[in-house]
């Protein structure tokens, strides 16, 4: 009985490390410390484009699908629809800049360092303290 | 125009020309066309039922226009500027050509659609001066940006190239100055728009002062929106209040209110969009009715992030000026299209319309006669090809 219970425990980590966490990073320049999923939603959206300082909102996001955007855009209740057609609206509009798209997780957390104001998400084993991370997606 | 492109291309050039200068400034130079391959078929016609004691007949055509026709053309290609000058401020600049403009044969035209900055204080407060498309029920500030719309042939209202459908009545073109943002608080966003704008261009001469472009008027369009949004469902409500230029038909600047109810929501990949824009006018001296109205709907399916399909119908009523008698007859449209991205800067689109109206009105041909049963028909139909690309 013993047993069968640490094969499932093992069972579920294996299967909880392969669906890797996902960290939502900004730029230590950020007053914001915890950032809820609507309020992610709406910066994803461009509709908030200012962090509590007044400074602009600059967004991070992949190129292409991967598992840590799959895990993002179900967390703020988006698909990659939904925000594409946004993101078009802003720039058509002059009103927002779209998002700057980044290939890998090194490159997205490389940015978010070095640009104030930035946002984005990562693997959360790869954050380091170069970044301030405001939400975790389990 | 002689004096524009030269004042335009100048203003492209110092902004290339920037980037080049600044190539780490946050210049953005963007732009997108639609080329399409239109075949039409059709037209209107507006016919009296008169004693042909009288006329020598017994139904009398009063105006009438035929077409069929396939044509390819550049139906719109936009240029835009886009700079972010500090932390509150950004300028914008949007250069607009429509009909394979070719100022040599006259074709098509060349426009500032847009040359404005905005003053962001915060999400709810941005100032917004210079010339810009006001905020005003869902598709007006975004009518132009066809990459964005599903549509070839945009609802009626929205679609300039329609012969007896001046769209400046229905939607305000352009505003001088607005204020406008948005306050948030979990899903639910609200947003609003005010907006004051010039005179309808009819009012606006370009004789006066040295060939710029002046308001002849000392009214002004005075509008304003506020909408909620929550997830995927978004409503709004906006109106405007300005005067309409009758001095051609009944010698007046008629006081004009429009009212608009917009819609859009979107769940299990379908979309809808809607508005209902009611314009009334109240002319001194006259019973004559002029108000206007203009509604569509549009029911889309996206099949993937690339392929969708929609329909879209929508109503507008419609003034023929039949040598100063006003016939006011209804066209309805009706449209169905596909959509395809082949990737994310190109979009190809198909569509057929019919464009369809039957109105009955009595129209007064002699003073010295009684007014005639006049039957006004539209009957057209639209096949459209296009590709639109951002660059």
């Amino acid at each position: 009985m013993k047993n069968t219970f640490l094969i499932i425990v093992s069972l579920f980590l294996i299967a909880s490390a392969a669906h890797a966490q996902v960290s939502v990073i900004v730029n230590k320049s950020v007053p914001e410390n915890g950032i809820p999923a609507s309020k992610l939603a709406n910066i994803y959206s461009l509709e908030i484009t200012k962090w509590g300082n007044g400074s602009r909102i600059v967004v991070f996001d992949y190129s292409s699908a991967n598992n840590q955007q799959n895990s993002f855009y179900s967390y703020i209740s988006k698909s990659s629809l939904d925000l594409k057609k946004e993101w078009m609206k802003k720039q058509l509009t002059g009103e927002a800049k779209a998002p700057e798209t980044l290939n890998s997780d090194d490159e997205v957390l490389a940015k978010v360092a070095s640009t104030p104001g930035a946002i984005g998400y990562v693997k959360s084993s790869l954050v380091n303290s170069s970044v301030k991370g405001v939400a975790e997606i389990k | 125009m002689k004096r524009l492109l030269p004042l335009l291309l100048g203003t492209l050039i110092i902004l290339i020309g920037s980037t080049i200068t600044f190539g780490q400034s946050d210049l953005q130079i963007f732009g997108f066309f639609q080329t399409t391959l239109t075949k039409l078929n059709g037209g209107y016609s507006v016919v009296s039922e008169v004693p042909p004691s009288i006329f020598g007949t017994s139904q009398l055509t009063l105006d009438q226009q035929q077409n069929d026709y396939l044509s390819p053309s550049v139906q719109q290609l936009n240029i835009f500027a886009r700079k972010e000058i500090d932390q509150n401020f950004t300028a914008w600049v949007n250069l607009e050509i429509t009909g394979t403009y070719n100022s040599r044969l006259n074709w098509g035209g060349l426009t500032l659609q847009e040359a404005w900055v905005n003053y962001q204080s915060s999400d709810a407060l941005n100032i917004k001066a210079g010339i810009l498309v006001p905020r005003f029920a869902y598709l007006n500030e975004i009518k132009n940006k066809m990459p964005l719309l599903p549509y070839i042939f945009r609802p009626l209202a929205y679609e300039s190239s329609v012969q007896n459908i001046n769209d400046e009545d229905y939607v305000p073109q352009r505003a001088f100055l607005q204020v406008f943002g948005n306050l948030s608080s979990g899903n639910i966003i609200f947003d609003y728009a005010a907006f004051v704008g010039p005179s309808e261009s009819s009012y606006i001469s370009s004789n006066v002062v040295g060939g710029y472009s002046v308001d002849t008027t000392d009214f002004k369009l005075f509008g304003a929106r506020v909408g909620l949004k929550y997830k995927d469902l978004g409503f709004g409500i906006s109106g405007t209040s300005d005067k309409s230029n009758q001095k051609s038909t009944i010698k007046q600047s008629v006081p004009r209110t429009r009212l608009a109810f917009d819609l859009e929501y979107s769940a299990y990949n379908f979309f809808l969009n809607s508005e209902y824009i009611a314009i009334h006018l109240s002319p001194q001296n006259t019973t004559q009715n002029l108000d206007k109205l203009f509604y569509y709907g549009t029911l889309g399916y996206n099949f993937n992030d690339n392929l969708l399909a929609y329909g879209s119908y929508s109503y507008i009523t419609v003034y023929d000026d039949l040598n100063g008698q006003i016939a006011k007859a209804g066209m309805k449209s009706l449209t169905f299209g596909l959509d395809y991205k082949p990737t994310s800067a190109v979009v190809l689109k198909a569509s057929v319309s019919h464009f369809y109206g039957s109105s009955n009105v009595n129209l007064v041909l002699n003073p010295s006669l009684p007014a005639f049963n006049t039957d006004v028909d539209v009957n057209i139909r639209v096949a459209q090809l296009a590709v639109s690309v951002l660059f």
